[in-house]
């Protein structure tokens, strides 16, 4: 029973509450970046090692930090901790650095970041903020690769991964054959489709479990009344 | 480059919004109305200029000088972060009545991407003063185009007969995308 | 949360701004040089192209008005490369490298890509104007390039941008404003005598013949059109001619002289092949023999073969 619950909300997290594709936080990067399996890993990595310090250190801080400039102080934790990233990226993963670009920078408006540092992490403790962060960037790494994997399917025909440390392929996998992909899921275009109708997809399991709520609630209040 | 070609490339070529895919989320959030659309158009504009031109002295004049340029980003937001506050001060004081139009997007601003991505894209692309105003001129002028583009469209929208799950937000997207597609056209214009 | 003075918020910020900071410091000293030594890496497979085996460093702080440099590298007691990307003709533009010696000679000038066409363009990346480029100092004229006009003078401008920086670099005088003469066109494909040139449609009047040699003013349609406004009325070949004088030895068939009195077409372009040199090869020619074409005036070298055609029938019809 349990264990039930646990797994109900691990998924109800990563699919109902998605940051990217239920509460429209973080849109831009998912946008931009998914047009490979690679760089959507590579980018929820980032986003990952950053909301979980950050929501660490925000959480140490919170007591002494007064309400006033709570912001800046945040903000400041999050770009340092982002640009500190950036670099070990620049540095060990060039190739990567080089194709996630400005995102990187960008991470610090990400809004899932301040958001859980403001909402969640200025008012818990140390390892439920770790949690926490752990838990929204595994999210977003989910929603990321959902993304890259209709993007890089449907564009370039194959699934591949390679190391990002040396650039070597891993492995690549043609799913369609040459002459049949659809290059526009490559492009600006293809993103707006995919995440339309993947926050489509994701509205519509929300629906349909509120509407089974509700029936079940319903049958529930019927079955009450027949009772008495 | 010319400036001409800075301005229109930020402006239609590689909209924020289209193509470099920056400040989706206000975008989202207040393309429902046309009136709210100029204001933060307007917002943005004059947000993303001020914050280019601090943000290129202040590179250029106090980071470079003392090799700090790895600390552009922290100086950078917290810069954006505080010219917002002080406009939405100064505007609260001088003038209620733009308050009142302007003022409600002021602080959504410092959490749009855009201007933090055009003051490291005027330092990234090397420009001088001159091209780093056309620039943060003509991105957020594109931003704003895309805003009320987008309004008008909206407007319609919500008369529209639209499958249940893509109410609101996804086929604003979808929308976007056929905007995406319309703008590529724009590529060959430089 | 607790109200605090102003004195503890200004001091919070600090400490955590100087914290911060001295992470940043920390982590940047040790990835700064690991992203230096990549950055030449990545650079490394073009740079040996011009200077093998060479240590590279390179130059970042390098002012650039025109903006076409991309990359400055030095290589260590060789000289120095310029990456250079401007556009010519295909607005996706064209990237190379030019390189300097240290004494001043160019060290070495290797397009990376280009899509410039084929045959025209093309050819400012092409051996004879590669040779032409190498053999040049940094304080000489960049040549042009008949026919490649545009691709060239991009070519000139990124080149003049590198030679900017490395003269002033190094304290050579040069003037930067001398124009240098025109690269000569190559040759192209042969222009037989007896080719069918029918649509010049050459006009023949006999001025003299006194029964060894034959003299012959002769027309014949040029590039250029005689009324620019006048396209709708394409029956008329309203087309500019050109026209000359040509002597014929009635015995041997063989033109003794060849000489343009009037020419009509593009300045510039049509005229490449109408130079001194260009009619001299028609002396001593018979209707067997071929002239040599000029590539980017092809239509000019015709018109000039068909006028000799025209000369050489009008003798043999005596």
């Amino acid at each position: 029973m349990s264990e039930k619950k646990v797994k109900r909300s691990f998924a109800s997290e990563m699919i109902l509450n998605n940051p990217v594709f239920g509460l429209y936080l973080g849109i831009c990067s998912s946008l931009a970046i998914t047009t490979t399996i690679n760089n959507a890993i590579g980018m929820g990595v980032a986003v990952i090692v950053v909301l979980v310090l950050s929501n660490i250190v925000v959480s140490l801080l919170a007591p002494i930090t007064p309400d006033e400039i709570h912001i800046p102080v945040y903000i400041v934790i999050i770009a340092s901790l982002v640009t500190i990233v950036g670099m070990l990226m620049q540095a060990f993963t060039p190739q990567l650095f080089s194709a996630l670009g400005a995102f990187i920078d960008l991470i610090v408006v990400n809004c899932i970041i301040l958001g859980r540092a403001e909402a969640y992490a200025s008012k818990n403790g140390v390892l439920a903020s770790a949690r926490d962060g752990l838990m929204m960037g595994l999210s977003y790494t989910f929603s990321l690769l959902a993304m890259a994997f209709i993007r890089q399917l449907l564009g370039t025909g194959t699934l591949s991964l390679s190391n990002p440390m040396t650039n070597a392929e891993l492995f690549s996998l043609r799913l369609i054959p040459e002459g049949f992909e659809i290059e526009i899921f490559k492009q600006q275009t293809g993103a707006f489709l995919t995440f339309a109708v993947l926050a489509a997809a994701v509205t519509a399991y929300k629906n349909a479990t509120d509407k089974k709520a509700a029936e079940k609630e319903k049958a529930a209040k019927v079955a009450a009344k027949e009772a008495q | 480059m010319n400036l001409l070609t800075i301005f229109l490339s930020g402006m239609l070529i590689n909209n924020i919004i289209l193509s470099k895919f920056l400040g989706i989320c206000p975008f989202m959030g207040v393309s429902t109305k046309l009136s709210s659309a100029v204001g933060m158009g307007l917002a943005v504009i004059f947000v993303i200029f001020g914050a280019s031109v601090f943000s290129w002295v202040l590179y250029y004049y106090a980071l470079v000088p003392l090799g700090l340029e790895y600390m552009k980003l922290i100086c950078f937001i917290l810069l954006i972060a505080s010219f917002v506050q002080f406009v939405e001060m100064f505007v609260k004081k001088t003038s209620p009545s733009l308050y009142k139009s302007l003022g409600i997007y002021l602080p959504l601003i410092t959490t749009n991407c855009a201007v933090l991505y055009v003051t490291l894209d005027n330092i990234t692309q090397k420009y001088n003063f001159v091209e780093t105003i056309v620039n943060s001129i003509g991105v957020p002028a594109g931003f704003m185009l895309m805003l009320v583009i987008f309004a008008t469209i909206r407007e319609r929208l919500d008369s529209a007969d639209v499958p249940e799950a893509f109410k609101g937000n996804p086929i604003a997207l979808v929308v976007a995308a056929i905007m995406a597609i319309a703008f590529t056209a724009f590529a060959g214009l430089v | 949360m607790k109200k605090e003075s102003t004195l503890y918020k200004v001091l919070l910020l600090g400490v955590l701004c100087a914290v911060c900071g001295t992470l940043l410091a920390g982590v940047n000293s040790i990835t700064a040089p690991i992203i230096e030594a990549a950055a030449i890496e990545k650079e490394k497979a073009n740079l040996e192209l011009i200077y093998p085996g060479a240590s590279f460093k390179e130059v970042t702080d390098y002012e650039d008005p025109t903006g076409l440099i991309q990359g400055v590298y030095e290589a260590e007691g060789q000289g120095m490369i310029y990456k250079i990307k401007n556009t010519g003709y295909n607005s996706n533009g064209f990237t190379f490298m030019i390189a300097f010696n240290n004494d001043g000679t160019v060290g070495g000038y290797t397009v990376l890509e280009h899509g410039e066409t084929n045959g025209f363009g093309s050819r400012a990346f092409e051996e004879d104007y590669v040779n032409t480029i190498k053999g040049l100092t940094s304080s000489d004229p960049v040549p042009l390039l008949t026919g490649a006009t545009i691709t060239t003078t991009a070519v000139q401008q990124g080149i003049d941008a590198a030679k900017a920086h490395f003269n002033e670099t190094n304290g050579i005088s040069y003037d930067p404003n001398a124009v240098a003469e025109a690269a000569p066109a190559p040759a192209g494909d042969p222009l037989p005598l007896n080719d069918d040139y029918a649509q010049f449609k050459c006009e023949v009047e006999e001025l003299s013949n006194d029964g060894t040699t034959a003299k012959y003013h002769v027309t014949s349609r040029g590039f250029g059109l005689l009324d620019p406004d006048g396209m709708a009325s394409h029956s008329g070949h309203e087309y500019k001619r050109n026209e000359a004088e040509i002597e014929v030895d009635l015995a041997s068939m063989k033109i003794v002289n060849y000489t343009l009195t009037v020419f009509g077409d593009t300045e510039g372009i049509g005229d490449t092949a109408t130079t001194e040199d260009k009619q001299q090869e028609f002396v001593g020619k018979t209707l067997e023999d071929s002239i040599d074409s000029v590539t980017g005036a092809t239509w000019t070298g015709k018109s000039l073969a068909a006028m000799a055609q025209a000369a050489l029938n009008a003798a043999s019809g005596n």
